[in-house]
């Protein structure tokens, strides 16, 4: 994927689905594009009183189902084409979990570790200030992505109410719970993957208290993955893997009895590593960091980076593995999926599997326009309830249209903007 | 003359004499064969099938197996070849050898006349066919400075033509004068079995077809006429005198006898045989139509009489053709023979009595055609088939434009549209407004539309009639021309695969209509034909996807109306208490007769009920006169808009209560000023379409509506007679015996597309 245009192989991937459905070409045309772009300038006056000009974007893709919905992102090699990319493939995420929301990204041309925090929370307002008039709970709700914080939602959200004249929690989404955030959320997306792997194990009439999952990381995803598997499927994770900041070398990290999940996550830094010498004390076994895709297992959940299933380690898939969640964002190569598709695993791909995230998002704008919230366990209650629906939602396609999983997710939701913008007399 | 040694024998001397003109020699053994057959000497008939089977004995001498018929040509040559031999032989020792130089010796003098090539010297009405062919090519081929001096002379030869091998009504000969070639007529000819007419309908596509090319070329060029074959009226009479049917001589007897005695008819139809000759032509078609599924269509004579329609009277018969050579055979033989035996069906002969046409000699051709469709998995169907009016026989809303035109269409073979069939129903488009329809609920629509597919298996060689979703999967490629879906309760376009399912089809063809050229086609065609023929036309036309659109010209007459009646003009002289109403709003094209009852709920009564439960009362005892009354012939006469939900507007019927009805008929009674829309039974009108129930409307005090008040008030009130239960509505309901008021009358109803007026009339 190096060096390729994203938004050519967003708008790739999108034909593939089209093709798919046979879709008319003037509908096409509106979907290959976003409706939407904003291109502007954020004076930002640096601690030295130095004025420094940063170039910012927002793409709304499409919002047929809803506002658009999608993150901002402050990054050094930001591009329009990446945000681009990014804002469709928000419309489908949000179309395959089933959330009245489009699509939409944003973002900056800035390294954040770059700026002090007071220039980063001017940075913020300065975004708001260029774009407020298009964005709102009716129209466009951001929330924080790579380079981008809980805090900095909240100055965004402050700058956007003080302009509104009137204190406005919905227009971002992934506050801090204090400042409108909604509880549930930093489970939502490991938890989410566990409701989908359920489900799928359901189907291929598994039983998920005999099975055994390898898990590849142990960031936020990979954790709560960890624990909803062990806790509330009563599975066995055989092991998880992590980047160790000393070592600069990631391993895998394993137990002979399967690995407790809280135990590990108490041992784990800030920054997602685990500490090798009470983990070996605890008879854990370090083991290479590829060792956990050749694992004797049931279930793999690839929740760290992306393309971790390729050409090179595909193969060495045990053949015992019935399932793979990718709760990371497209850990897959297209040779990797090839391999899958061929040996007949059953995927759940990356945006279904890890739609928990957008969904407590979503119910986070849900909370905060009726200004009631609801419990931690309301909130996962409800989660389990959409994420159970979509994942069936994708399951029929794939079985009615007899095509593969990814495909079928695309096709859903795909299937669910075009439908939309019937509905409304778009085409 | 050519000196020959003495003593030849004579038939050496005729073979060395025509050896002498080798371009004339044709000609000379057609007039030698005129001879043969004008004297007697050998019937036409006769000496044809010696040529068959000599040329088939010669055949196996020349060491080809018999039963192996040769190609083509080299059998058309073979034959050419005996029956000249045969025609030497015949001649020279039948017939004077001075006749024989007569011959020739005519022969030569026309020649030499014919270089004054702008007049002939024959009578063309007495000439023989291939000599006017000739003659109308000739004239036909010389430079167009030319051409006027001739003009008149080809036009006789092209009506002689014309009568002969097509028609003689001179409605339509008027008309395909003006338009058919010579070349059109060898055309005919070429694709003709046997002798005789092959019938205006199995012209009227060409014909069609001609005006096209020369007024719309840009779609005449988008247009496909199906492969046709013709069967002449002759070999209808040959089949009779073959299997010695002639004496079913059935039109003058007493129509109880003509239905007594039909299946006997057509059994004995079906027992029979076509000739020999006949079979081997038949043989010949299908070698060179393959597998293609073909129709075997009615072309009568009377088929053609402007004014008078026979649609659907006589049958059509569909021939899979999947089958081997033999079964094909034999089954499009039977085919042929069923449509045969139609033409003694006692609906016919009931219609042409009435229509005074019993005393024509009434002759069946037959229109042999490949069926237009495409295959689909194990079937074969166009996307869509049915039959287009240039001028709309029914309306339903002001706003709708009659002389736009007007469709009935169905996805697959369009008998369904041809033919009105109980519980489902055809596609009904004013091509005005092509997405305007009476239904306005997504239920209605969906249950007013094509439920079931007629179409071709090409597996089981059969003819079937499927339910829409067995048929019709998401890789169909008209899908989504053809169909929508409904979901959530709208009906939308399928514009994903995703969307199809087969259970939510629902076939409206809006895509076609809304975003292909299709409306717009059809208007031209039919405005074009209506034009050129000067007279409403109907079409049958088929449309085909592979994957552009195919437009297919099936057959084109005169326009009939919808029930296939002849509408006589409204009397203008009656008696003003003879009229019963008059309306003249979007009145269709129709004649109801001998009606006995009126079922009149009186508008005023009506509104004076003092709640909605009575007027629900009305409703319920209207639909149980309905049962009552189910064998006379009735109409109903009420208060705005039947059918309506709100018992204010209307008395709140369904469709199940009023379906023995022949008439629908609203008064639109001004109420506060406000005249109530009326509804032409748009609450269930694609039922009343196809129950042939006229919708009317009386707008009181608009356009010379009216209504004889005063002698339905007088009129006994026999609904207590029928009905004592009902007593307490007498008031409101009234139902009126007509021979009661009028002895000896009736009530029938006009209805010419302009005006419709219902009076009473000694019944015949």
């Amino acid at each position: 994927m190096e060096g390729q245009n994203p938004f050519l192989t967003a708008q790739a991937q999108f034909d593939k689905s089209a093709d798919l459905l046979d879709l008319p070409q003037d509908i096409r045309e509106i979907l290959r594009w976003p409706m939407r772009e904003f291109h502007f300038r954020i004076p930002l006056r640096m601690g030295d009183g130095s004025i420094k000009v940063l170039q910012g974007f927002r793409v709304q893709h499409n919002d047929a189902r809803g506002p658009s919905k999608g993150g901002i992102r402050f990054h050094p090699n930001e591009t329009i084409d990446t945000v681009r990319a990014l804002a469709m493939w928000m419309t489908w995420k949000c179309a395959v979990a089933d959330i009245p929301l489009g699509g939409g990204k944003g973002g900056v041309i800035v390294n954040p570790a770059s700026l002090t925090t007071a220039e980063k929370e001017q940075l913020c307002r300065g975004w708001v200030s260029q774009m407020w008039h298009n964005i709102g709970p009716r129209m466009d709700v951001p929330a924080p992505d790579v380079g981008t914080t809980g805090q900095m939602m909240a100055w965004m959200m402050d700058e956007f109410s003080k302009l509104q004249g009137q204190y406005v929690p919905g227009v971002f989404t992934g506050k801090p719970v204090d400042m409108g955030g909604s509880l549930g959320r930093t489970e939502a997306t490991g938890f989410g993957v566990i409701f989908t792997v359920r489900e799928a194990l359901k189907h291929l009439g598994l039983d998920p208290a005999a099975c055994s999952a390898a898990i590849q990381g142990f960031g936020n995803v990979a954790q709560y993955a960890a624990i909803g598997f062990h806790d509330m499927l009563g599975g066995k994770v055989v092991c998880v893997s992590c980047y160790d900041l000393k070592d600069k070398k990631p391993y895998t990290y394993s137990h002979p009895d399967g690995v407790d999940p809280h135990f590990l996550q108490g041992i784990t830094d800030q920054y997602g590593t685990i500490d090798q010498e009470k983990a070996t004390a605890a008879g854990y076994v370090i083991e290479d960091a590829g060792a956990w895709i050749e694992k004797d297992v049931d279930v793999l959940i690839p929740a760290a980076l992306e393309n971790m299933v390729n050409a090179e380690t595909a193969p060495l898939i045990h053949k015992n593995v019935k399932v793979i969640a990718e709760g990371a964002n497209g850990p897959t190569t297209l040779e990797g999926d090839q391999l899958i598709k061929e040996r007949g695993i059953f995927l759940i791909p990356d945006f279904l599997c890890n739609a928990g995230g957008v969904t407590t998002s979503y119910f986070e704008g849900v909370q905060n326009d009726m200004n009631y919230y609801w419990s931690r366990d309301e909130v996962l209650q409800r989660l389990d309830t959409k994420m159970t629906v979509a994942f069936h939602g994708v399951l029929d396609m794939a079985l009615r249209q007899k095509v593969y999983m990814r495909d079928a997710a695309y096709l859903v939701a795909v299937d669910r903007v075009v439908r939309a913008m019937q509905l409304r007399g778009w085409v | 003359m050519v000196q020959v040694p003495f003593e030849t024998p004579k038939i050496l001397t005729i073979h060395l004499q025509i050896a002498n003109y080798p371009v004339m020699a044709d000609e000379i053994r057609r007039r030698m064969r005129e001879e043969l057959f004008r004297r007697g000497v050998i019937t036409a008939q006769a000496l044809e099938e010696e040529v068959r089977a000599k040329a088939a004995l010669s055949q196996v001498r020349e060491g080809l197996p018999s039963e192996l018929r040769e190609a083509e040509p080299a059998w058309e040559l073979r034959l050419e070849r005996v029956r000249d031999y045969l025609t030497d032989f015949y001649f020279a020792y039948n017939l004077p050898i001075d006749l024989f130089e007569q011959i020739i010796d005519r022969l030569l003098d026309e020649r030499s006349v014919e270089k004054d090539a702008f007049d002939y010297h024959f009578n063309p009405e007495l000439a023989p066919f291939d000599l006017l062919l000739k003659q109308a090519e000739q004239y036909a081929a010389m430079p167009l400075d030319n051409q006027h001096i001739v003009q008149h002379h080809l036009e006789e030869i092209m009506v002689v033509l014309i009568k002969t091998i097509v028609s003689d009504h001179l409605g339509f000969l008027s008309i395909a004068k003006q338009w058919f070639t010579a070349e059109d007529m060898r055309f005919v000819r070429s694709r003709r079995i046997g002798t005789g007419k092959v019938g205006g309908k199995a012209a009227g596509m060409l014909l069609a077809w001609r005006i096209l090319q020369e007024c719309a070329p840009e779609v005449a060029a988008r247009t496909v006429l199906p492969e046709s074959y013709f069967i002449g009226t002759d070999v209808f009479y040959e089949f009779l005198a073959l299997n010695r049917l002639e004496y079913f001589d059935q039109k003058y007897k007493p129509l109880d006898q003509i239905r007594a005695e039909y299946p006997r008819i057509v059994a004995a139809h079906e027992r029979g045989h076509l000739h020999p000759a006949v079979l081997n032509q038949l043989q010949g078609i299908l070698e060179r139509v393959g597998q293609k599924p073909l129709i075997v269509r009615s072309s009568s004579l009377l088929e053609d009489n402007f004014g008078t329609s026979f649609a659907g009277k006589y049958e059509s018969h569909f021939c899979p053709n999947q089958g081997s050579p033999e079964e094909n055979l034999r089954d499009l033989s039977l085919a042929i023979r069923r449509v045969y035996a139609s033409a003694f069906n006692p609906d016919v002969m009931l219609y042409r009595r009435q229509m005074k046409l019993l005393d024509y000699d009434e002759r069946m051709a037959i229109l042999l055609q490949e069926v237009q469709g495409q295959a689909y998995g194990r079937y074969y169907f166009p996307a869509l088939a049915g039959v287009a009016f240039s001028q709309a026989p029914i309306l339903w809303h002001p706003r709708l434009r009659r002389e736009d035109g007007f469709l009935r269409m169905v996805v697959g073979l369009g008998t369904r549209a041809v033919n009105r069939v109980a519980d489902d129903y055809p596609r009904m488009v004013v091509l005005s407004h092509p997405l305007l329809r009476p239904e306005t609920t997504t239920e209605a629509i969906r249950r007013y539309s094509q439920h079931l597919i007629d179409l071709i298996d090409l597996e089981d060689n059969a003819m079937r009639t499927l339910p829409v979703d067995r048929v019709i999967g998401a890789d169909y490629p008209a899908l989504r021309l053809v169909a929508e879906v409904e979901e959530d309760g709208t009906i939308t376009p399928i514009v994903s695969r995703a969307q199809f399912a087969p259970e939510r089809l629902v076939l409206t063809a809006d895509t076609l209509l809304q975003k292909s050229d299709f409306v717009p086609t059809i208007k031209t065609v039919l405005s074009t034909l209506e034009s050129q023929y000067a007279f409403p036309v109907d079409i049958e036309f088929a449309i085909t996807r592979t994957p552009e659109l195919v437009f297919h010209l099936l057959q084109c007459r005169p326009q009939s109306s919808m029930g296939g009646m002849s509408v006589p003009p409204i009397p203008s002289d009656l008696p003003e208490e003879d009229k019963v109403f008059g309306v003249s709003k979007m009145v269709p094209q129709g004649l109801i007769e001998n009606i006995t009852h009126i079922l009149y709920v009186d508008p005023l009564q009506y509104s004076q009920l003092e709640n909605a439960s009575r007027r629900q009362e009305v409703a319920r005892l209207v639909s149980q006169l309905n049962a009552v009354l189910e064998t006379e012939r009735f109409i109903m006469l009420g208060p705005g808009r039947w059918g309506s939900v709100n018992p204010d507007l209307g008395v709140p019927v369904s469709y199940a209560d009023i379906y023995n009805t022949r008439a629908l008929v609203e008064i639109s009674v001004p109420q506060r000023g406000i005249i109530p829309e009326p509804s032409y039974g748009t609450h269930f009108f694609q039922d009343l379409v196809e129950a042939g129930i006229y919708p009317l409307a009386i707008y009181l005090g608009e356009g010379g509506d009216f209504i004889n008040q005063e002698w339905l008030a007088r009129a006994g009130n026999q609904l207590v007679d029928l009905m004592p239960e009902a007593g307490p509505y007498a008031d409101c309901i009234r139902v009126i015996h007509v021979p009661s008021e009028r002895a000896g009358h009736t009530m029938q109803i006009v209805m010419d597309g302009e005006r419709g007026l219902a009076y009473t009339v000694r019944e015949r």
